[in-house]
């Protein structure tokens, strides 16, 4: 990992460059975990607003939950830094987070109910029957099953008792791995209205991973989405005149070598196509600065750069995703 | 900083007394502190003099010596080894508690615990002491060798924490655990008759484990004043505490299922 004060102003150069202010709830630079020879993830450089919720797609073993892991400071990274909430301090923004990753982890020998009240109490010293019974009614869990025993309840259940549990002393930024895994079709429905509720509370941003496609349509404004521990593309959720998500807005480009920029632009995971002399890339507002940074890696400088004025919609997600992962499959 | 660790270890407590796995080990424990008095019971029925049962036999700090060191290595399976190897050690950081805050929660409730035992013990065999005839002296020795087998115990409290975070499996923290206990509580006696018989100082050698120094603590070292061996003591907690502290915050945290 980079040195705290380094990374800290990296993070700090990122946002000025982006016009954003210090408080993006998330602010990733070059995160990289590597477990022995194997890169789980590669320098993944993202940017979520406050208030946003944001879709990490990918997958299965793409990197989402190492990336997650680290955020929530389970796993530390190999390289690269983040900060979240705006704190410098990673354990007083986690204060202010809720985090479920991969499962609920609660101890199975205490009712639904009981667990609650334990977190409640380890992580805020105080006692609040209103708010557990509160966020119990909120997951669907008030009346009997809240009494019974986490280990005795069906994996929707204990899903929403995590969820319950994540969402326990009103979080700044939830970390959601996965949320609706092993629910019911109706319990999935209820979990992404939930979250989308969740999302309204001014100021909160979720991060949400998933596989599924129709659900970060559904549920999430942004979406990232990561393939091979890499950021294969990320944009806007709901651009699109269709109703269907896009890829967000494109820019324009010409560069001084448009070929070799095509090809490091896609291997960097950007959806890129050429015409004529002109590059269009897929990039969410206020990313544009990125693609030009990577191309600065390489020598190659923008000649111009400007809003692709009749760019077409990169089309649903689906056809972003597949696009994406195969646009790095490609360059593999 | 203070008041957060009090608050850890009250709901360490809270997640632990609801365990059948606790419950049964603690009626276990208090048990055979009750057998060791109920003999000694049965000895002063049988017309032995019971200042010389209570002495000579020397029957609480034996149960408790017997007792807590198993008590112990179970106990800091069930707080650190269940924690890491269920994932759970992840929600209890997860809030930005700290590694090293949980740690010293878990061994503070086991370290309680372990007083609460040798208390409770004390007191019952204070109620055997009431019915000693006036100026009998040997409950003096009684508490001692009691106080050396609870520092004993705390001891075996670190080497469970350092087992469970070296390996973060509740079997293999049990198993090391408890056969090293044993591995000790034999090796001490038979190393002692060896080096009588031998003329090797093989006593010398097993002086410096934990057993060993325990027994120094009660008085039974010829070399070194009892003193200093609460230092001793303090020396060997503190190094197999850190060495499981710097395992703990080097360690990725799994979710119990990869």
């Amino acid at each position: 990992m980079v040195g705290r004060k380094r990374g800290l102003t990296e993070v700090g150069v990122v946002l000025e460059r982006m016009g954003m202010d210090a408080g993006a709830a998330v602010v990733t630079v070059g995160l990289t975990r590597r477990f022995g020879r194997v890169t789980a993830l590669g320098g993944v450089d993202f940017v979520l607003p406050a208030g946003a919720i944001l879709g990490l797609l990918g997958p299965n073993g793409s990197g989402k939950t190492t990336l997650l892991s680290i955020l929530a400071g389970f796993i530390a990274p190999t390289a690269g830094t983040f900060r979240l909430l705006g704190e410098e301090q990673h354990r007083r923004a986690l204060a202010r987070t809720g985090v479920l990753i991969s499962r609920p982890l609660l101890w199975p020998h205490l009712s639904c109910r009981d667990n609650l009240r334990c977190l409640q109490g380890l992580h805020t010293g105080r006692q609040d029957r209103e708010e557990v019974e509160g966020l119990l009614e909120e997951v669907g869990l008030a009346g009997g099953g809240a009494s019974r025993k986490f280990g005795q309840c069906s994996t929707g259940m204990k899903q929403r008792v995590g969820i319950a549990a994540a969402l326990l002393g009103d979080p700044e930024l939830l970390l959601l791995d996965e949320p609706t895994n092993g629910l019911d079709p109706e319990g999935m429905v209820e979990v992404r209205e939930l979250i989308r509720e969740l999302g309204r509370r001014p100021g909160r941003a979720i991060i949400m991973s998933s596989h599924l496609l129709n659900e970060v349509e559904r549920t999430c404004d942004y979406y990232a989405i990561i393939h091979r521990g890499r950021l294969a593309g990320q944009g806007r959720i709901g651009d699109n005149p269709a109703g269907a998500a896009a890829a967000g807005p494109a820019i324009s480009l010409d560069t001084t070598d448009n070929r070799r920029a095509a090809e490091h632009l896609r291997e960097k995971g950007w959806t890129v196509t050429a015409a004529g002399e002109i590059l269009t890339v897929a990039a969410a507002a206020g990313t544009e600065w990125q693609a030009a940074r990577d191309l600065a890696e390489m020598g190659i400088y923008p000649r111009a750069m400007y809003p692709a004025a009749d760019a077409e919609p990169a089309g649903t997600l689906e056809q972003v995703y597949l696009a994406a992962v195969g646009n790095r499959e490609a360059a593999e | 900083m203070m008041a957060e660790l009090v608050n850890l270890a009250r709901w360490e407590w809270f997640r632990l007394s609801r365990r059948v796995g606790f419950q049964v080990l603690a009626g276990l424990s208090l048990l055979a502190v009750l057998m060791a008095l109920g003999a000694l019971a049965g000895l002063y029925a049988a017309g032995v003099q019971l200042e010389v049962a209570f002495g000579y036999f020397d029957l609480l700090p034996y149960a408790l010596g017997g007792t807590t060191p198993l008590l112990a290595i179970v106990l800091a399976a069930l707080l650190n080894a269940g924690a890491l190897q269920g994932g759970h050690i992840r929600t209890l950081t997860a809030r930005g508690t700290a590694r090293g805050m949980v740690l010293a929660a878990k061994l503070l409730t086991g370290g309680l615990l372990l007083l609460a035992f040798h208390l409770a013990a004390v007191v019952l065999a204070g109620v055997f002491a009431l019915a000693l005839p006036p100026g009998f002296e040997g409950w003096r020795d009684g508490l001692v060798d009691s106080a050396a087998a609870f520092e004993n115990s705390l001891l075996y409290l670190a080497v469970g924490a350092l087992l469970a975070h070296w390996r973060q499996s509740t079997a293999v923290t049990v198993g090391v655990g408890i056969t090293l206990v044993v591995f000790e509580s034999i090796a001490y006696p038979v190393a002692g008759q060896l080096g009588v018989l031998l003329g090797w100082p093989v006593n010398e050698i097993v002086a410096w484990t934990i057993w060993g120094v325990t027994r120094g603590l009660q008085g039974n070292s010829e070399g070194i004043a009892r003193v200093w061996y609460v230092g001793i003591v303090a020396a060997y907690a503190g190094v197999l505490m850190g060495v499981a502290y710097a395992r703990l915050r080097k360690s990725d945290l799994r979710d119990g299922g990869e």
